[in-house]
């Protein structure tokens, strides 16, 4: 599973970039902030909760 | 004992031996550099030795080009002095010069002599005919001179006339007055250009009459000449003189050649000279040596050079004798050294023996410590004297003597030590010991005083040599500085070549150090570690390659070198003490060579020797230059001599000064011809332009008219036709637009005068040009009052003999006005104006165009619409008001009025038709593609965003999913943990 959830948000950057790409390479600036924002959150909040989960596993 | 004292004797010969052989080393080595020394202390690639040995080079071959080209420069001089020669047997004297110069110019000068009569006569007969040829071309010329002057000024008086109508029209406030003034300053003008075309008339005659002139003065001169040409005394006298001039030609060429020659060859050998001086300077181990020499000079001056060469032969002689005399004196002391040996031994010997028997004695006859008991000796005597009976003892019994007898064991026993001690007795008795110790002593003082001798011998050797090293070493420090300083012509011829090789040895070392050094540099390069990816990107660059077969090549180039604790050493040459030794140790490479004691006293000798060798070169060049310049300053003065003399042989030319003169004078005059002609043609272009520049300035000029109404109840002409002046208002000042208005520059073109001068009378369009009309007010000043439903008709334009006039005409009738009951403001009361209406028709002329769209808008819109025409000065607006509701035909002309009052209005539409075109009309036009395109874009636009927002919607909500998910999983794993820790 941790695997799809790597590949995942590599796949939504991907696809915004090819979306961006044949839309003119023309960044809609609030949409590209509004994605990182969303990517960085989510990846804070999955290293944060697998660490979690590996602790209490060893446990 | 005996061993020690051997080994002690062992120990001492030993350290003498190598006593001897360390002195013989050193002295060896101080005679000449030792390869073993050099290689111990220069093991060092030190750069200072490369610079020492570069320097020495330059100094060398510095001083070896400057004797070089001081030899050239001294052929040079030479050659210089027998060209000189050649030119000027004697010194400085004139009747000196080369004999064949001489006689060629004196048969020169004769020549010259004969021919200068034959010109002469020549010359008079063409002086008479040019005479009158010459007089005629002068008397035409004055007299088109005064022609063309004449016409000058006419032209000049032409000119000032026009510029000043030029001037009148450029002041004038009118264009039509300024235009009067411009048709005089063209006529002006037009009179200057006559005036210059008749001078130019009179030039063209005075250029004819003195080209005649000159072509008889030609044609005369020609005459002359062909005689001239085919005189035979000239022909004789100009051969002679080309003869005598290329002999004193060629003299003074080869003479300047060979100066040049010298020149160049001096200027070398100075440069080459200074070379060298600066080579010997730079070249500091000479230098260094130069000034160590000297001072050892001084430590050794005084010393006789001859006494210590005779002393080092004597010392070395006595050396050679000692060296010969040295085994002689061994064999012979070794040969009393081993008889003393002998004698010693024996007596030692026998010494010994007695010790012995002394011993023996002493053994037998001890009898303790306490004295009180027998000794052996004393036992065994008692036994021996017992016998025959050998009773031991006796002892008395009663009435009884008992014997006890020895045992023959006891018997025999004592009989041995009785006999043993005798032995003894004997030796000690029968032995001298004082005189055995005596021998002993006098044979080791015989080996001693042998030992002493080869000592001294192998001594005298060592001193002798010590002693002829110091001589040789004084001698040699004298003889270098001898060398250096003062007899440098003596230096052996085999010690230059050494010094030369030597050097060739040092740049071979130098030369494969550098080799080895690269190579080094480059192994390292090569053998460097470099991480995989360059690695692999070398593989395509090539760069990995490179290194790999640089590796594999300086490997296989180094193979074989022996290795002495990591240190490569490579023997580049093997030859006494030059050999050259190369080590290479970690990365760095290391170069030993000849002594460098050696090289800079060689070095500092010979950079000597070759500057002052190239110092004597040059002296001797100086001497023969100096001998060359005088006699290149008598050949030089000899055939300027020479040259002066043939310079004054000259044939005479033709002299036709007289005819020459007054053809000057005639084209002089002709000159001034064509100077009246400039300035007539000047004149007359310059009425022109000031013409023309008046021409276009009155264009420029606002056309002022005079603008008359005709009198009430008189008819419009329909012509450009005036009535008398009766009929007239009084004319008031006005103004018409030039021409047609250039946009870009502001300004009007002269376009509309030509149509003022033919007139225009379509009243209809006269607005237009008209730029400032007489004011209601004017008009009322000048008797025309006008009512207020009457306006001004300007219906001609049309140019009188006072200038442009522009004529109207009054038009307007009262309006039919009903009453208004329901109106609370009737303004104007006009209508109830019992003044006689002007009986004139309202003509149908007037331009209806303009109106109807007026009209029309008004009656679709409200009437406010309207209230823009009350801004107009004719208050009409009850009357315009009234007619749109009950009388729309009555309004029509009403409504017309400010269109035709208002010329401006005409001039307000050409912009407003215009209106796209005015520059800096930011109106962005937008195609309809265009336009459809970007309806188009906007459409993606949407769709994309949406597409990326549910794109993001879908993986926030995937990334929520999986957080609640992990969530949970964290809460579970949480609790089992809190379980199990509660359990434990």
């Amino acid at each position: 599973m941790k695997k799809v959830d790597l590949i995942v948000p590599i796949l939504f950057v991907v696809a915004l970039v090819a979306i961006f790409f044949f839309h003119g390479c023309q960044m809609d600036m609030v949409v590209t902030i509004l994605a990182a924002v969303v990517v960085a959150l989510a990846t804070v909040a999955r290293v944060v909760q697998n660490k979690k989960l590996k602790q209490l596993t060893v446990e | 004992m005996h061993k020690r004292r051997l080994q002690g004797l062992k120990r001492g010969i030993t350290l003498l031996l190598a006593t001897v052989l360390v002195t013989g080393a050193v002295n060896t080595t101080a005679l000449t550099a030792s390869a073993e020394e050099s290689a111990a202390d220069y093991i060092i690639m030190d750069e200072e030795l490369a610079k020492e040995v570069a320097a020495a080079e330059d100094a060398a071959e510095a001083a070896g080009q400057a004797a070089s080209v001081a030899e050239t420069a001294k052929d040079a001089a030479e050659k210089l002095a027998e060209k000189s020669e050649e030119v000027a047997l004697e010194e400085g004297a004139e009747a000196a010069l080369n004999a064949e110069i001489d006689n060629a110019i004196t048969e020169a000068e004769a020549n010259v002599e004969s021919a200068n009569e034959a010109i002469e006569e020549i010359e008079n007969t063409a002086n008479t005919q040019l005479e009158t040829v010459v007089s005629e071309a002068e008397a035409a010329a004055t007299e088109k001179l005064a022609e063309a002057q004449a016409a000058a000024d006419e032209a000049e008086e032409a000119a000032n006339k026009a510029l000043a109508e030029a001037e009148a029209a450029e002041k004038s406030n009118d264009q039509f007055s300024a235009e009067k003034h411009v048709k005089k300053a063209e006529e002006a003008a037009k009179d200057a250009a006559e005036a210059a075309d008749e001078a130019e008339v009179a030039y063209n005659d005075a250029v004819v009459a003195l080209n005649d002139a000159i072509d008889a003065y030609n044609k005369i001169l020609d005459e002359a000449e062909l005689l001239m040409a085919n005189g035979e005394d000239i022909k004789a006298a100009e051969e002679a003189i080309a003869t005598a001039q290329a002999l004193l030609d060629s003299a003074t060429a080869a003479v300047a050649a060979a100066k040049a020659e010298y020149d160049a060859a001096v200027a070398n050998s100075q440069l080459a000279s200074d070379a060298a001086i600066t080579a010997a300077e730079q070249a500091g181990i000479a230098k260094e040596a130069a000034d160590n020499t000297v001072e050892n000079l001084e430590e050794v001056k005084g010393v006789d050079v001859d006494a210590l060469t005779e002393e080092k032969e004597v010392k070395e002689a006595e050396l050679e004798e000692a060296e010969a005399a040295l085994p002689e004196i061994e064999a012979e002391q070794d040969a009393i050294i081993a008889d003393a040996e002998a004698t010693k031994k024996e007596a030692e010997d026998k010494i010994a023996e007695y010790d012995e028997a002394k011993d023996v004695i002493d053994e037998l006859t001890d009898d303790g410590l306490t004295g009180i008991f027998d000794s052996d000796y004393e036992a065994a005597l008692k036994v021996v004297n017992s016998a025959p009976d050998y009773i031991k003892r006796s002892y008395w019994v009663p009435f009884k003597t008992v014997y006890v007898y020895y045992t023959q064991a006891e018997i025999a026993e004592a009989e041995a030590v009785v006999a043993q001690y005798n032995a003894a007795k004997d030796v000690v008795d029968n032995t001298d010991k004082a005189e055995l110790e005596t021998t002993v002593a006098n044979a080791k003082e015989t080996i001693t005083d042998a030992e002493s001798v080869k000592a001294d011998a192998a001594l005298d050797i060592i001193n002798k040599t010590t002693e002829i090293a110091e001589i040789t070493t004084e001698i040699k420090t004298v003889t270098d500085y001898v060398a250096t300083e003062t007899e440098v012509a003596d230096v052996a011829k085999e010690d230059s070549e050494k010094y030369q090789t030597l050097l060739e040895e040092l740049e071979a070392s130098q030369d494969a150090y550098n080799e080895i050094k690269e190579d080094t540099d480059k192994y390292i390069a090569a053998v460097e570690k470099v991480n995989a990816w360059d690695w692999l990107e070398g593989l395509f660059t090539g760069s990995t390659w490179e290194k790999w077969f640089d590796e594999l090549g300086l490997e296989a180039k180094y193979h074989g070198w022996t290795t002495v604790d990591g240190t490569y050493v490579v023997i580049q040459s093997d030859k006494d003490n030059t050999s050259a030794l190369i080590t290479i140790r970690e990365d760095k490479a290391y170069i030993t060579s000849i002594d460098e004691a050696e090289f800079a006293a060689y070095s500092a000798t010979y950079d000597s020797i070759s500057a002052s060798q190239a110092a004597n070169k040059a002296a001797e060049a100086a001497a023969a230059e100096k001998a060359a310049l005088e006699k290149y300053n008598a050949a030089v003065a000899a055939l300027e001599a020479a040259q002066k003399r043939l310079d004054a042989a000259k044939v005479n030319k033709v002299n036709l000064e007289a005819a020459i003169d007054a053809l000057a004078a005639a084209q002089n005059k002709v000159d001034k011809t064509e100077k009246a002609l400039e300035e007539a043609s000047k004149a007359a272009d310059e009425a022109e332009k000031k013409a023309d520049e008046a021409l276009a300035e009155s264009n420029t000029k606002i056309v002022r008219a005079k603008f008359s109404v005709l009198n009430r109840t008189l008819v419009q002409p329909d012509e450009v036709f005036s009535y008398t002046s009766e009929n007239y208002s009084t004319s008031i000042w006005g103004e018409l637009y030039s021409g047609v208005l250039n946009e870009e520059t502001g300004e009007r073109d002269a376009s509309y005068i030509a149509l003022y001068k033919e007139g225009i009378k379509d009243e209809a369009i006269i607005p237009q040009y008209i730029a400032l009309a007489p004011t209601a007010e004017q008009l009322a000043e000048v008797g025309v009052v006008l009512e207020d439903y009457e306006y001004i008709t300007w219906y001609v334009i049309k140019t009188e003999a006072d200038g442009y006039h522009v004529d109207g005409i009054i038009k307007g009738e009262p309006a039919v006005v009903e009453p208004a009951p329901v109106d609370p403001t009737p303004v104007n009361p006009t209508p109830v104006d019992p003044k006689p209406v002007e009986p004139t028709p309202v003509e149908p002329v007037v331009d209806p165009t303009p109106v109807e769209p007026v009209v029309e808008e008004p009656v679709e819109e409200e009437p406010v619409v309207e209230e823009p025409v009350v801004e107009e000065p004719v208050v009409e607006e009850p009357v315009v008001e009234e007619p749109v509701v009950e009388e729309p035909v009555v309004e029509e002309p009403v409504v017309e009025e400010p269109v035709v009052e208002e010329p401006t209005v005409v001039i307000e539409d050409e912009p407003a038709a215009t209106t796209s075109t005015i520059p800096g009309d930011e109106t962005v036009v937008i195609e309809d593609e265009e336009v459809a395109r970007a309806a188009k874009i906007d459409e993606e636009n949407c769709w994309i965003h949406w597409l990326i927002l549910a794109l993001m919607a879908a993986y926030t909500t995937y990334e929520i999913a999986r957080c609640v998910v992990r969530n949970k999983k964290i809460k579970a794993l949480s609790a089992v943990s809190a379980v199990k820790n509660i359990e434990a």
